[in-house]
């Protein structure tokens, strides 16, 4: 059994690096971590409110560092136009006025009075910090983790599923059918290969985009993180392959997957906008458990655990079935 | 013209195809009829008080700022605050002023109003008097509405590109692209039928999803179309490209994601970027979608007149990729296997 | 119909596909060790259907199968797989591997004990050298239906399936099966060749059976059936036969 087992494994690594998998796998590494390094850590960041100051005679004499003064009404005009959350005030008779373009009310109150505030300014306060991680770290956690989300449930998932397709058109599925291998050998050795590769891509970009000193402390929680996320796509990939005809209707599959599926899970789990029905969304627990694990939050509950083991069994027998059923069709 | 019949034939039963085209239009269908999307709560700021801690007129106060959420202890409140997906502002009672609490990962107009949020409580009488003049402008979340459907609409013109890539790699994993090299066919209408329905389909698509999104005057609509057209030509003729240089389907789909990643993000990134730099501006322009996205946002927004630059920008496109597409034919095979 | 004991048993075999889709309609027959035996038969009457039930692929038929004297139903495991080898009527292999790679890959499911010398079989199937090493999907058909005969012979089976075993070759190849498979026979394996070819059923086979709509409709010798077929005209040959038998011609 462990020769057949290993011979598949051989089999299915050579399918997968003449299908450029590994290259794509590692191009992909390449260009996240490009991305992240010289892209996104530099524009992730919003700075506060500039302020305009119209005032000729002088009248206000505290003004903070971070007013930027103007020489004419005019000029404090184009200012705000072009800077749409600028605010200007306008001192020129001594009392100040403050103009600001319209945003939300909530967001208009709070630049207006932060505005007026700079002109009286106090002592320096500093807010006490109650976590551990800077803005530069937590940017680095959070593309890391979305990037690795991507690629396990697309990348992964379309490669285990293309293998199958070129198996499928070169017919040697039948041939399997006769062969004296266990079908749970032939879907094994094709997880645990996606499996290892998904691990040392989680491993890499956690490495290379976290830092060496961060990753120590997270990476197992990631690591078990990501080989939920990978055995769940691994199956799925495999049963979509073995019930639908061809990799164009997967294509479909996969477009579908990866656009209406990983949208709302993003937006939940990366902004404030809530829908009332994503906890019934099973990527949601897993995306949260991936992030929880980069954040070194702890994934404790034991019902997740539970729910995804039953998942991968449900998934597994699935594609038990539809190995069997593809065998007999095509044989 | 019977060879585009049977095109059209063998694409009435490809599910494919007539999903690829329809997903565009499903998504156009939903961002118009959802209400459009509550997006204002992403600008706001949050913050966090402890039920038994603060007091009812500070609560109502930081409420005039943003949303507030109470939590019923100090460790609920501070797990809320290092929440990675928020940026929540702790807020607690010290005296009869404020403290506020901050995980210390948030971003710098976060931290600002956080350092400055004392102040303003102290000074909180004072500017409820103050003198504030709002001016209108136009809806800053229409705007990102806006973008969103545009982008929709940039996709709808290039999906095409996708079909007519994934066209080509069937042929020649089929063994059709045999039957094509022998046939006697001008390169003039080899290229007429390859990329006719990808271009034909993508307008198709384009068009309606731009009448979902969009309400213009019947020269904005005139332009829209133009652009229509001429970017979902570009696109046709792009997927030929990458139909030819994929040896196979996984390695299509690669390239297709790529290329389609590339036409969605560039054209995004130069429209918020801002950008002066015309070196980067000229980069952007290299990808048709920069031109056809900044074409439709110059049209939603008003400024019909700065189109002309883009309708050139994507008809040198087209002219260009026709151009390279035969020399790329007549060098080599059309099917290379 | 004749009825031996032997390696196979197939007792009143049906099997449908659906309510309306009865394929087979109760065959009979065995086949005896060492033998070659033709099953042949129009298109759309129930070959592949057999063949499918006999491997063990397709479940659920009625009637009784017996393989090397023991129900499939029970034996269908994989020592039984390990004992029957099946050549497809196309030659499915890996298209990125070589032809070694290809043989080396399948013999692996098989104890050691069993498998023969994989560059020794391709020489006897006279399949070049220079190709051993070179991936199959630059292989001509006749090349890959030899490497795809090389996997099946790869593992000493007792038991050959063969469809279409000459398909796609030209005449020398076809002589070069047919002397394989006699090989095989000498061996003592036996052979279940399902075929459209009445040379090849002429030629090898012990003994054919010709099925159509599902039933078996002769099964004896070829020469007792061209005996029985011919008048003091016209010497008959097993294509008459078979039209006679089945009421059409080769291929319909």
């Amino acid at each position: 059994m462990k020769k057949s087992f290993w011979s598949l494994c051989r089999k299915d690594c050579r399918m997968m690096a003449s299908g450029k998998f590994f290259f794509v796998a590692l191009g992909s590494f390449v260009l996240y971590t490009l991305f992240i390094r010289f892209g996104y850590l530099q524009f992730m960041d919003m700075e506060i409110y500039n302020v305009y100051l119209y005032d000729p005679a002088g009248t206000q004499t505290e003004v903070s560092s971070l007013v930027h003064p103007v020489a004419s009404l005019k000029e404090m005009d184009a200012l705000l136009v072009e800077d749409a959350n600028g605010v200007g005030i306008d001192a020129g008779d001594g009392r100040p006025r403050v103009v600001l373009y319209t945003g939300s009310a909530k967001l208009d109150c709070h630049r207006a009075d932060y505005a007026l505030s700079l002109l009286h300014p106090g002592r320096e306060y500093v807010p006490e910090i109650v976590g551990s991680d800077n803005l530069e770290m937590k940017n680095r956690k959070d593309i890391t983790c979305e990037l690795l989300f991507i690629e396990i449930v697309a990348v992964g998932f379309l490669g285990i599923a293309s293998v199958l397709f070129k198996e499928k058109q070169m017919g040697v599925i039948r041939v399997h059918a006769i062969l004296p291998v266990r079908k749970s050998l032939f879907i094994g050795s094709k997880v645990l290969l996606f499996l290892v590769t998904d691990l040392v891509f989680a491993s890499l970009m956690t490495l290379c985009n976290v830092g060496l000193a961060e990753a120590g402390d997270i990476l197992s929680a990631v690591l078990i993180q990501t080989a939920i996320l990978s055995l769940i796509m691994a199956l799925t990939g495999f049963i979509c392959a073995m019930l639908l005809r061809d990799f164009k209707q997967f294509s479909l599959a996969y477009l579908v997957i990866a656009l209406f599926v990983a949208t709302p899970v993003f937006l939940s789990a990366n902004t404030s906008v809530k829908m009332a029905w994503i906890h019934f969304h099973p990527f949601y627990h897993v995306y949260r458990s991936l992030k929880n694990a980069f954040f070194d939050r702890g994934v404790t509950s034991p019902v997740y655990y539970i729910c995804v083991v039953w998942v991968i069994i449900l998934l597994y027998g699935i594609a038990w079935t539809a190995l069997a059923r593809e065998m007999r069709k095509e044989g | 013209m019977r060879g585009l019949l049977y095109q059209l034939k063998s694409v009435r039963k490809d599910k494919f195809c007539i999903m690829s085209f329809l997903l565009p239009v499903v998504v156009a269908v939903v961002l118009h009829f959802s209400g459009s999307i509550d997006l204002s709560s992403l600008g706001e700021l949050q913050f966090g008080v402890c039920a038994d801690d603060t007091a009812p007129e500070a609560e109502n106060w930081l409420a005039r700022y943003g949303s507030v959420t109470v939590f019923q202890t100090k460790a609920e409140l501070i797990r809320a605050i290092r929440e990675p997906s928020t940026n929540l502002i702790g807020v607690t009672m010290e005296g009869e002023g404020i403290r506020t609490l901050l995980s210390g990962d948030e971003w710098a107009i976060i931290w600002q109003a956080a350092s400055t949020l004392p102040q303003l409580y102290e000074m909180r009488e004072i500017a409820a008097e103050a003198d504030v003049q709002l001016l209108e402008r136009p809806d800053i979340l229409a705007g990102y509405q806006n973008i969103f459907a545009a982008m929709t609409l940039v996709v709808a013109m290039f999906m095409g590109c996708i079909f007519n890539a994934v066209n080509i790699i069937s042929e020649k994993e089929d063994g059709v692209a045999f039957i094509n090299e022998i046939l006697p066919m001008s390169f003039k209408a080899y290229v007429l039928q390859k990329i006719f329905i990808g271009f034909a389909f993508g307008c198709l698509s384009a068009v309606v999803t731009g009448a979902i999104c969009f309400r213009l005057s019947a020269a904005g609509a005139g332009a829209m179309l133009a652009l229509i057209i001429l970017s979902a030509l570009a696109a046709a003729v792009i997927g030929l490209f990458i139909g030819h240089i994929s040896d196979g389907l996984m390695m299509g789909v690669v390239y297709i994601k790529i290329v389609m990643l590339i036409f969605m993000a560039v054209p995004l990134l130069k429209y918020l970027a801002v950008t002066d730099n015309k070196v980067l501006s000229f980069l952007c322009y290299l990808i048709p979608s920069s031109a056809a996205f900044e074409g439709i946002m110059n049209l939603v927004n008003g400024s019909a007149q700065a189109i002309g630059k883009d309708m050139a920008i994507l008809m040198a496109h087209c002219a260009g990729w026709l151009l390279l597409y035969q020399i790329f034919n007549s060098s080599g095979s059309r099917c290379d296997i | 119909m004749q009825k031996r004991a032997g390696i196979i048993e197939v007792n009143n075999l049906t099997f449908s596909y659906g309510k309306d889709k009865q394929a087979l309609h109760g065959l009979h027959f065995a086949v005896g060790e060492g033998e070659i035996f033709g099953f042949l038969g129009p298109n759309g009457s129930g070959k592949s259907t057999t063949q499918k039930i006999l491997t063990g692929i397709l479940k659920g038929y009625g009637g009784t199968v017996s393989l090397f004297g023991k129900e499939l139903r029970e034996i269908h495991t994989r020592d039984f797989l390990q004992k029957i080898g099946v050549l497809f009527e196309f030659p499915y292999l890996y298209a990125n591997l070589s032809a070694l790679d290809n043989l080396h890959y399948f013999a692996s499911f098989y104890p050691k004990e069993q498998l023969r010398d994989a560059e020794k079989l391709l020489e006897e199937l006279e399949l070049k050298r220079e190709f051993w090493k070179k991936p199959v999907s630059s292989y001509s058909k006749g090349m890959r239906q030899r490497v795809s005969m090389a996997r099946v012979l790869i593992s000493s089976p007792r038991l050959l399936f063969l469809d279409e075993p000459t398909s796609g070759l030209d005449p020398a190849g076809a002589v070069l099966f047919r002397r394989m498979i006699e090989n095989e026979r000498h061996r003592g394996t036996t052979v279940f060749v399902t075929t459209h070819n009445m040379m090849d059923a002429d030629l090898l086979c012990d003994r054919v059976a010709f099925i159509s709509g599902g039933s078996l409709v002769a099964l004896d010798t070829p020469a007792k059936l061209k005996e029985r077929n011919s008048d003091h005209a016209k010497e008959s040959t097993l294509e008459d036969v078979f039209i006679k038998c089945t009421g059409r011609r080769l291929g319909e």
